[in-house]
């Protein structure tokens, strides 16, 4: 309408100004003389309608170029009908994009409020129940005392985890056993977060950092069973402490990663040194000489990264028993080689040696071995699937002095079948050999199982 | 003595660790917002939106399962200085709690400034009215690739630009700035697939894992049934021998799955089903750099189905 406006009023001067200037000038000036001031009149009404020309003239361009943004604009955001979703498709994802980019959240969206990285649910506490069966078949078994029967079925053990923050401070921890006879808490402890230098620390009852194998529950370890390495050293619950641990990971530019940690507590320790001294493995499961005894701990664990796909770990562990100043040394180390989420390669050892200088002292004396025991592990693993994986454990215990069972290892191969990532089928060989005893074989079938809360624990 | 004995071992093993490590450096580098993030697609758009006002580093790479990082010492040396930690917020990384815990970084914690929950304002699919372990390894808060529906990555980036902007108010006009680019050619992009996508529908598709619904529901794109029977559960035989039944009722155009799932039983059921198969990941690294290479990639792939069927 405008645009009319403005052509209509330019063919008007164009043609007044023609008619104007077309008007023949006679002699006759006298006559004419009203003319030629009607013309003035009529010059300048010309050239104001000339100047008004020109601003309409402007506006039209600025309202040609809007104009013309606006279509590039449209058509750099290709609102052309589409074949098969139509225009009104691609207008609402475009509607969409808008309000996603304005920030306006859509009603059904989630919000703010249900952030829930690690927590199941506001108040209540993540939990969890582990479940240990199996089957054993021996071919030629002795009662050891504490070892499962021949040829049985049991029920080994089953946990019930709680876990949950107290606070934004505290994180707790409650893990409950049940074995066939009894019911014990076998951790509780708090997890503070807000120490000074970004301190990790624990207070209450837990598995205690010696070594790397002693913080893991026997549902998480690779094989079934008994250890007889491990066991000698730290009992066959393994060594728990109650107390207090803190922990530092120390930041750093490069590849590796160190972290210190250090223990004070008591805790129930199998006191090898007051044993009988009959060199056989029941003598370690009778004579139940526990000591509650106040221990200190430190260790150091280095953690190098070797590329995307591998990494090395390096642990040194000093544990130093009041008791009858019992001091326990230890080294582990871990390598994991994984090319695939679901395929890859593990390496792992671990050392101890205990030293009893009392003990020592007086076998010494005596005029008997006065060497301390020490032993080691080793175990590989190949997984190649999801669902399939292998591995071999060797592990041996000398005790030259024969406190406890002399000499002994462990020959293990296993197959394990994790069918999810809560349940696991493990079916393992064993051929155990005892210093004073036959050659003990065993095969095991064990199902292990875990519910509740999904998370993974770092290793 | 003894007492003084351990304490003292404890100090100077401190005391070489700390001066070893050169903490003078990790400080100076400390002057930038440091970000985190739980996989690549994160960190692309924290590199966007911060700019030159953040590092950032991320724990999970392209090449495995977000749902199965492995996780080293290392990833809580990257948490302890951290300011952020970015994050799908539907439990989609199990991992990352120890980790958190681990790096003893109270600041990442849930709900604390520096936690940064991109699901934030989005509309969760499949989320479940009941959770049981009867139904696989379900995620109790609903489905965690929300990533994969490009809209959504617009939202994803609001959400860091929204952390970035309040943990460090001074950049704010910066973190504007680069999100309104970021979203700017996130939509150009957007239109553009859904363009060429509308061209080529209707597409029917097998995948392995319950992993592209978004991207499916975002695109129209018909969704015939997974390889997996649950999340989580590798199939029998009697479960594939019904997906390719399935495949072949439905005349399924293609099939797609991630490099980190078993290859064999997905080429086993293309094969049978006669039809392409692709192997596309879910978040950028390697060869495809970017996202858009990863929806780029799969578009073509869907495209050049279409072409080959109508020849």
């Amino acid at each position: 309408m405008r645009n009319k406006i403005i052509k209509f009023s330019l063919i008007a001067n164009i043609i007044l100004a023609a008619v104007i200037f077309s008007v023949p000038v006679t002699a006759a000036a006298a006559e004419n003389a009203v003319s030629e001031k009607l013309v003035r009149e009529l010059i300048n009404e010309v050239k104001e309608l000339k100047k008004s020309n020109e601003v309409l003239k402007a506006e039209l361009d600025a309202v040609k170029k809007e104009q013309s943004d606006i279509q590039k604009k449209v058509a750099s955001l290709s609102l052309s009908p589409s074949p098969s979703a139509g225009a009104e498709g691609l207008s609402d994802l475009e509607k969409e994009l808008n309000a996603a980019a304005a920030g306006s959240v859509s009603p059904g969206a989630k919000t703010e409020a249900q952030n829930t990285l690690g927590m199941a649910g506001a108040t209540n506490p993540d939990m969890g129940v582990v479940g240990i069966a199996s089957y054993t078949a021996a071919k030629k078994y002795e009662d050891q005392g504490g070892s499962p029967s021949a040829n049985t079925f049991s029920f080994d053990e089953a946990e019930l985890n709680f876990s949950g923050y107290v606070d934004p401070f505290h994180k707790y921890d409650l893990v409950l056993g049940f074995h066939e006879d009894e019911v014990g808490v076998e951790e509780a402890y708090l997890t503070k977060f807000d120490l000074p230098m970004k301190l990790a620390g624990r207070l209450g009852k837990f598995r205690s950092s010696m070594g790397f194998i002693n913080q893991h529950h026997v549902d998480e370890l690779p094989w079934a069973g008994e250890h007889v390495f491990l066991d000698s050293f730290l009992g066959e619950e393994g060594l728990v402490t109650t107390g207090l641990e803190l922990k530092k990971t120390f930041a750093s530019k490069g590849k590796w990663t160190p972290t210190l940690s250090y223990e004070l507590g008591s805790g129930h320790e199998y006191d090898m040194a007051a044993g009988t001294g009959t060199p056989n493995r029941l003598a370690m499961h009778l004579d139940k000489s526990f000591a509650r005894d106040r221990r200190n701990l430190i260790r150091l664990r280095n953690h190098f990264d070797i590329g995307e796909k591998k990494d090395f770990a390096l642990g040194l562990s000093y544990l130093d028993s009041d008791h009858r100043s019992l001091k326990t040394y230890g080294a582990d180390f871990q390598y994991r080689y994984r090319p695939q989420s679901y395929q890859g390669l593990t390496l792992l050892g671990e050392f101890m040696r205990r030293d009893d200088r009392a003990y020592n002292e007086k076998r010494r004396v005596a005029g008997l071995n006065d060497k301390s025991p020490q032993g080691y592990m080793l175990n590989l693993e190949y997984q190649w699937d999801p669902v399939w994986k292998a591995g071999a454990v060797y592990s041996r215990f000398d005790d030259p002095a024969g406190i406890l069972s002399g000499k002994c290892d462990s020959k293990i191969v296993y197959i394990a079948h994790p069918q999810t990532e809560f349940t696991r089928y493990l079916l393992q060989y064993e051929q155990r050999e005892m210093a004073g005893l036959e050659k003990d074989h065993r095969t095991t079938l064990q199902l292990i199982f875990s519910t509740g809360y999904h998370r993974h624990k770092l290793k | 003595m003894k007492k003084i004995n351990i304490f003292l071992i404890l100090a100077l093993m401190a005391l070489f660790i700390h001066i070893s490590l050169n903490p003078a450096a990790v400080e100076a580098a400390g002057k930038k917002l440091n970000i985190v993030t739980s996989m690549s697609l994160f960190e692309e758009a924290a590199r966007e939106i911060g700019g030159e006002h953040v590092n950032v580093s991320n724990l999970g790479p392209h090449d495995q399962d977000l749902h199965f990082v492995l996780i080293k010492p290392s990833h809580i040396n990257l948490l302890i200085n951290a300011d952020v930690i970015v994050h799908t917020g539907l439990m989609g990384e199990p991992w990352l709690p120890a980790l958190l815990e681990s790096a003893s970084n109270r600041n990442l914690m849930p709900g604390n400034p520096g936690d940064c929950d991109t699901s934030v304002g989005i509309k969760i699919l499949e989320k479940p009215a009941t959770v049981s372990r009867e139904m696989g390894d379900v995620h109790p808060a609903g489905n965690p690739h929300f990533w994969l529906d490009p809209v959504n990555i617009i939202i994803i980036g609001s959400n860091i630009k929204n952390k970035l902007s309040s943990l460090d108010p001074a950049h704010k006009a910066d973190f504007e700035k680069n999100f309104a680019a970021f979203s700017d050619k996130w939509k150009k992009l957007t239109l553009g697939w859904a363009k060429r996508l509308d061209a080529v529908r209707p597409v029917k598709t097998i995948d392995y894992h319950v992993s592209w619904s978004y991207f499916y529901e975002r695109f129209k794109i018909e969704h015939i049934c997974t390889i997996e029977p649950k999340p989580g559960i590798k199939p029998s035989g009697a479960h594939l021998a019904g997906v390719i039944a399935k495949g072949k009722e439905q005349k399924v155009d293609c099939m797609i799955a991630e490099p980190f799932f078993p290859q064999k039983d997905i080429n086993m059921v293309a094969n049978e089903l006669k039809v392409p198969f692709f192997v596309v990941q879910q978040t950028p690294g390697g060869k495809l750099k970017k996202m858009e290479d990863v929806f780029e990639v799969l578009i073509a792939f869907l495209e050049s189905v279409k072409k080959k069927e109508s020849k």
